[in-house]
């Protein structure tokens, strides 16, 4: 069972040896099988040499890594990550940090449990949290994740957290049907997974933003959430 | 191929609105413990209703959300590991 874990960079310098030496071990220690992949967008920091330094230590098998052009958004990564891997399972999370590797086992663990399609990380249930946040922000997140859990009821209590597990025929199922950007992005994948009748397991997890201000919630992303809730709330 | 959301919510309101104004053509259906005002405005008080379930699940959730600066502690701590792991594997930071 080969796990891929999905990356997508963009000026992730710094992040990407980090995130990615956490992964090895926990995946080590797990005794769980690794593959990653790099998808970076023509960082102008650097991330793309730092991502091959990390192949020619790690090897070919265990880092592979898909440059691109050019920012041309998650979407469209996680597209050309997915036909880049090979695993039987894929991870798709954060790579600048604020996702733990530590979680993906228990993931995997209740995916092997329960036999469910997608196992999502939520910051909401006992047991999961976040750290860095204010109160202001956590509202924001609360309040967006209730309005979309009221006009379209997926099932999971995170519909915009990135941090999941999915079997790989399911995301190869559902990634191609979802038009919308930004957080709703997220959300999108879980309405078209529930509409194929996929099921869904939960497994809490720490969400950590070490520096304020990148989660990027200005004016703009709130209108495109609401944007994207419309639309699937028109659409589906 | 079942209803789509927005679909979903139209069928409802229809039928409340239906019922309502049924209620309100036909008084005397309704039972005697009911005031004539709730009937009256029956949608006000259903939006009244949303209004405070939004809030009460909101406030709830925000009482349960929990903050976990240990997390941070550690994620720091484990940069610091990791970096030294990495140089000595040779990757180049």
């Amino acid at each position: 069972m080969l796990y891929s874990v999905i990356l997508p960079t963009y000026n992730e310098r710094e992040n990407l040896p980090l995130i990615f030496c956490l992964l090895h071990q926990v995946f080590q220690s797990n005794n769980l099988s690794l593959e990653v992949v790099i998808v970076d967008d023509s960082s102008p920091d650097g991330t793309l040499s730092v991502a091959k330094s990390l192949q020619s230590v790690y090897g070919e098998k265990c880092v592979k890594i898909v440059s691109r052009q050019g920012k041309l958004g998650l979407g469209s990564a996680y597209a050309s990550g997915l036909s880049a891997s090979s695993g039987d399972r894929i991870v798709l999370m954060d790579a600048d940090l604020s996702h733990h590797p530590k979680f993906i086992p228990e993931m995997a663990n209740v995916m092997d449990k329960k036999g469910v399609d997608i196992v999502c990380g939520t910051r909401y249930a006992r047991g999961g949290g976040v750290a860095g946040w204010d109160w202001y922000r956590k509202l924001t997140s609360r309040t967006a994740n209730f309005l979309a859990t009221f006009l379209l009821r997926p099932g999971p209590s995170d519909l915009t957290g990135s941090f999941r597990l999915y079997d790989r025929k399911a995301i190869e199922t559902v990634l191609p049907m979802v038009k919308c950007k930004g957080y709703a992005f997220q959300m999108e994948i879980l309405v078209h997974a529930k509409k194929e009748k996929m099921a869904f397991a939960e497994v809490p997890i720490t969400f950590v933003d070490r520096i304020y201000g990148e989660s990027k919630l200005g004016a703009n992303e709130i209108i495109l959430y609401l944007k994207g809730l419309m639309q699937l709330f028109l659409t589906t | 191929m079942g209803l789509l959301r927005y679909q979903l919510f139209l069928s409802h309101t229809v039928t409340f609105i239906a019922i309502w104004y049924t209620l309100l053509q036909n008084p005397d259906v309704i039972p005697d413990g009911i005031p004539d005002a709730v009937v009256r405005y029956a949608p006000l008080w259903a939006i009244v209703i949303l209004g405070c379930y939004a809030v009460t699940s909101i406030g709830y959730s925000m009482m349960t959300f929990a903050d976990c600066p240990e997390a941070a502690k550690e994620i720091e701590t484990q940069v610091k590991e990791a970096k030294i792991e990495l140089l000595k594997r040779g990757v180049e930071l």
